[in-house]
């Protein structure tokens, strides 16, 4: 047990040197990257100026699905190993690829109307993508819709696994159904389709987005963390206190 | 310029893109520094009730989440 314990002790103190540098790292990234996609690209001879969307559209959808892929893998953990760690990271990443979803979504969307002329068609891969939204959502809600948090924790996991399932159909609507949304251009068999100059600041703003989520998981570990901890402050309190008025009667 | 933001006449789509991406990631972030700050001030006013609580509370924290989990504790 106290070696338990002395695990996550160990992990939050070593996450709080990591952190600042993540944030430090971010910071350099989105400057980079930022004037990189939204200044030096030069605009694209089809799309016009609208090809800088991508530069947040495309890291955005990335991340959308890899905390997705944390999360699956870190309740897998939290079910079988029961790492308290493991439980706690799956939680507290639920919001931030929620988040990323959302902006995935909107700014797909938002480029859509200028090039497709739609702001939304329910295309294989916008259709699923919204399905992950909900699956995120869904998530959030199971957590917390038990009266023992361990129990709501367990069974969020569950769902977290099964929902996994989402992710190869994502990855795949674009060829199985081949309506709207362009196919892959980055993750190939053959090789990145995609201009070297476009795809260099592309890779930027991936990573960045990628560190970003590092640095916003870390946070909110420690905030459920904290969460626990309260909880567990709030028990023994009570518990103290029913045991002294059990002493005095 | 005025070029720039004009984004040859997709201003409206592409800064709308990339406030929307400022807004929602910028709002996850202060909001979880937020929520942090208020679950460590209400930690921090129970411990300073109960000063016994100072060390419990830390030890309890995760063998609470183990007893509850049915793990071996």
């Amino acid at each position: 047990m106290i070696m338990r314990f002395a695990q996550p002790a160990r992990f939050f103190a070593l996450a709080d040197r990591i952190a600042p540098w993540l944030w430090g790292l971010v910071a350099l990234g989105l400057a980079v990257g930022l004037v990189w996609g939204l200044v030096i690209v030069e605009p694209d001879y089809q799309q016009g100026e609208t090809v800088r969307i991508m530069y947040i559209h495309v890291p955005s959808a990335w991340m959308a699905m890899f905390v997705y892929a944390s999360m699956a893998v870190a309740s897998f953990v939290a079910l079988v190993w029961r790492h308290p760690l493991a439980e706690i990271a799956a939680v507290a990443s639920a919001p931030i690829g929620a988040a990323f979803t959302f902006c995935s979504l909107v700014t797909g969307s938002l480029w859509g109307k200028p090039m497709w002329g739609t702001y939304w068609e329910w295309d294989g891969r916008m259709t699923s993508v919204l399905i992950l939204f909900f699956i995120y959502l869904a998530y959030m809600a199971l957590v917390h819709a038990f009266e023992d948090p361990a129990q709501g924790r367990r069974i969020a996991s569950i769902f977290a696994l099964v929902g996994a399932l989402i992710l190869p159909v994502i990855k795949f609507s674009v060829d199985w159904w081949n309506t709207l949304h362009q196919s892959s251009s980055v993750f190939r068999m053959d090789g990145p389709t995609i201009e070297a100059s476009l795809l260099w600041p592309l890779l930027v703003m991936g990573l960045t987005f990628q560190l970003l989520y590092f640095a916003l998981l870390l946070l909110r570990m420690r905030s459920e963390m904290a969460a626990v901890r309260l909880r567990s402050a709030r028990l023994a309190l009570m518990r103290r206190s029913q045991t002294n008025e059990a002493m005095a009667s | 310029m005025a070029d720039f933001f004009a984004m040859g006449g997709y201003g409206s789509y592409v800064w709308g893109s990339y406030i929307v991406v400022a807004l929602v990631m910028g709002g996850i972030f202060v909001w979880s520094v937020k929520e942090l700050k208020s679950r460590q001030a209400a930690l921090d006013r129970l411990k300073a009730q109960d000063k016994s609580l100072e060390s419990e509370a830390a030890s309890v924290g995760i063998a609470q989440t183990e007893n509850q989990d049915g793990g071996a504790a």
